[in-house]
């Protein structure tokens, strides 16, 4: 690996790690860039093991956001992302109930409309082929 | 306890106390903050210069801290962090409940609540 594949591994790796808002993502991580990117000017030759010790894992700084995060803040997110599951999960069932009422309407218009086999007329309840009424 | 919960702790807690008290000295940049956290502990306390970037992105956010980036030789550029004057108090605030809670903590292993 060198030293711009291991730069930009660890950095995607830390990125991914950060449970932050994308907006408070970016500006932790062009402190994080400087200062891996002035390392990497002394230490050209430094492997992605080594930016780990010198940095700390993606692990270590994404549990240092958490634990300088308040409890409060912590909640709030919980809350939002409980929300934002929610509604994703209530669309979700929305759509499969109307494809579920789609295909079936289609079904019974689908065996209506052949001939010779007896259909199906909702309004009257009542059997009958193209010939009319049994 | 674990070398993991102890480094955790101080996160937890100190780190803000940790870098405001540094700044207070003089700027630093985070490499600079890492060293002198654990020369001036005696080796007590270590961190890596990673997990100081959340924190001192708070500090910052929250006014009690600002940076400036410096350039250094030809190619490098630092980001020194400066104490402002609402990071002053902030520091007499939580070294006054640090020491406080250090005190009560004490108190409960040796066993001395009754001198209180």
């Amino acid at each position: 690996m060198n030293k711009n594949q291991a730069q930009q591994t660890y950095l995607r790796k830390v990125r991914s790690y950060l449970p932050c808002s994308r907006k408070v993502k970016n500006q932790i991580m062009a402190q994080i860039a400087d200062s891996v990117g002035s390392y990497l000017t002394e230490e050209p030759e430094a492997a992605y093991e080594q930016i780990v010790a010198r940095f700390g894992s993606p692990e270590t700084i994404a549990a240092a956001f958490v634990e300088s995060t308040g409890t409060a803040e912590i909640l709030r997110a919980l809350q939002i992302r409980r929300r934002i599951v929610a509604i994703v999960a209530g669309i979700m069932a929305v759509v499969l109930l109307s494809w579920a009422v789609v295909v079936t309407w289609t079904a019974i218009n689908y065996n209506n409309s052949r001939p010779g086999t007896p259909t199906v007329d909702i309004q009257y309840g009542q059997n009958r082929t193209e010939d009319g009424l049994n | 306890m674990s070398e993991q919960l102890i480094q955790s702790n101080y996160r937890r807690g100190v780190a803000p106390l940790i870098i405001l008290g540094l700044l207070r000295r003089e700027d630093m940049y985070g490499y600079q903050l890492v060293q002198e956290t654990e020369k001036t502990s005696g080796g007590r306390i270590t961190t890596q210069e990673g997990s100081l970037y959340p924190v001192l992105y708070k500090l910052e956010d929250q006014g009690y801290i600002s940076s400036r980036r410096v350039t250094v030789g030809k190619r490098m550029t630092r980001v020194y962090y400066h104490l402002e004057p609402a990071g002053e108090e902030l520091l007499k605030q939580l070294t006054q409940e640090y020491e406080t809670v250090t005190q009560g903590v004490f108190q409960i292993i040796h066993g001395g609540a009754e001198n209180e």
